[in-house]
């Protein structure tokens, strides 16, 4: 098997993953998919980028985060409407009543952080990622990963008590 | 505001599309998740004071909001992929090869 074909199917293997990763940053479907279809051609289109046998989810997180903040900086200088919130009833998830409640309160909890606490809590949380892995993607120190945690957790904290917040500009 | 919030819950509640299949949750059970991340985040009215009537530390129940993070990921990793993006690696795999 050729190495495109294998990178071909590695990527279908993490296409969910992506997907998870790019909605829970983004918070918009419509968003999210974008950003995934950019990362999808630009791995496949830059195959020479990345070492087979290496850690093949880091490197597509990595795309994938940089088109996003890309994104975030192109759309401060050129403002449109306001991006469509996630709502769980759009996404095809079979959840009980339960759960479509629990997801809406992490939708509403994760929209109250920036979006560098939101990924460090993703990575983290969600994908099980180590700090030292989390920090590559992010290309950061481990101590700044870790340091948005705390972060996230006091701003949850102050939401949940209703002491609210706007988002604030990370470092 | 919270009036609000809670009448924008209490419609979606009502609207026809949610997902399926849905179970039935008791009264108690949703009036005790009314309001914002109530199901998830301890609400500091709801916490009692101590003994000599200090109120506790703001408290974040973090292990249930984070239970509910892998939750809500695991859901969205089990989301079907579009067979646009199927179909857009596909396209450009074959584009890469011939080139």
């Amino acid at each position: 098997m050729s190495d495109h074909a294998e990178l071909r199917d590695e990527l279908v293997r993490w296409l969910p993953n992506l997907r998870a990763f790019a909605l829970s940053l983004t918070q918009s479907a419509e968003h999210s998919d974008d950003l995934v279809q950019d990362t999808l051609v630009k791995a496949l289109s830059n195959p020479d980028k990345f070492q087979m046998g290496t850690n093949l989810r880091a490197w597509l997180f990595t795309i994938l985060r940089n088109s996003f903040y890309n994104d975030i900086r192109y759309k401060k200088y050129h403002p449109s409407a306001p991006i469509d919130e996630v709502d769980p009833s759009s996404l095809e998830m079979r959840a009980t009543q339960e759960k479509y409640i629990e997801f809406q309160d992490v939708l509403k909890g994760l929209a109250h952080l920036v979006p560098e606490q939101r990924e460090a809590i993703i990575l983290i949380a969600a994908e099980g990622l180590s700090y030292e892995e989390a920090a590559v993607i992010c290309k950061c120190p481990v101590g700044t990963v870790k340091s948005r945690l705390s972060r996230a957790r006091q701003r949850l904290e102050a939401y949940a008590n209703g002491e609210m917040v706007h988002p604030e500009p990370v470092s | 505001m919270k009036e609000r919030q809670k009448g924008g819950e209490k419609r979606r509640l009502q609207q026809p599309q949610q997902p399926q299949p849905v179970q039935i949750v008791s009264d108690e059970a949703l009036g005790a998740r009314a309001g914002s991340l109530t199901g998830l985040l301890e609400k500091k009215k709801n916490r009692k004071p101590d003994s000599l009537g200090r109120e506790g530390e703001p408290k974040l129940d973090q292990a249930r909001f984070t239970a509910g993070i892998v939750r809500f990921y695991e859901a969205l990793l089990k989301e079907p992929i579009p067979e646009k993006m199927l179909r857009l690696i596909e396209e450009i795999a074959m584009r890469e090869q011939k080139s």
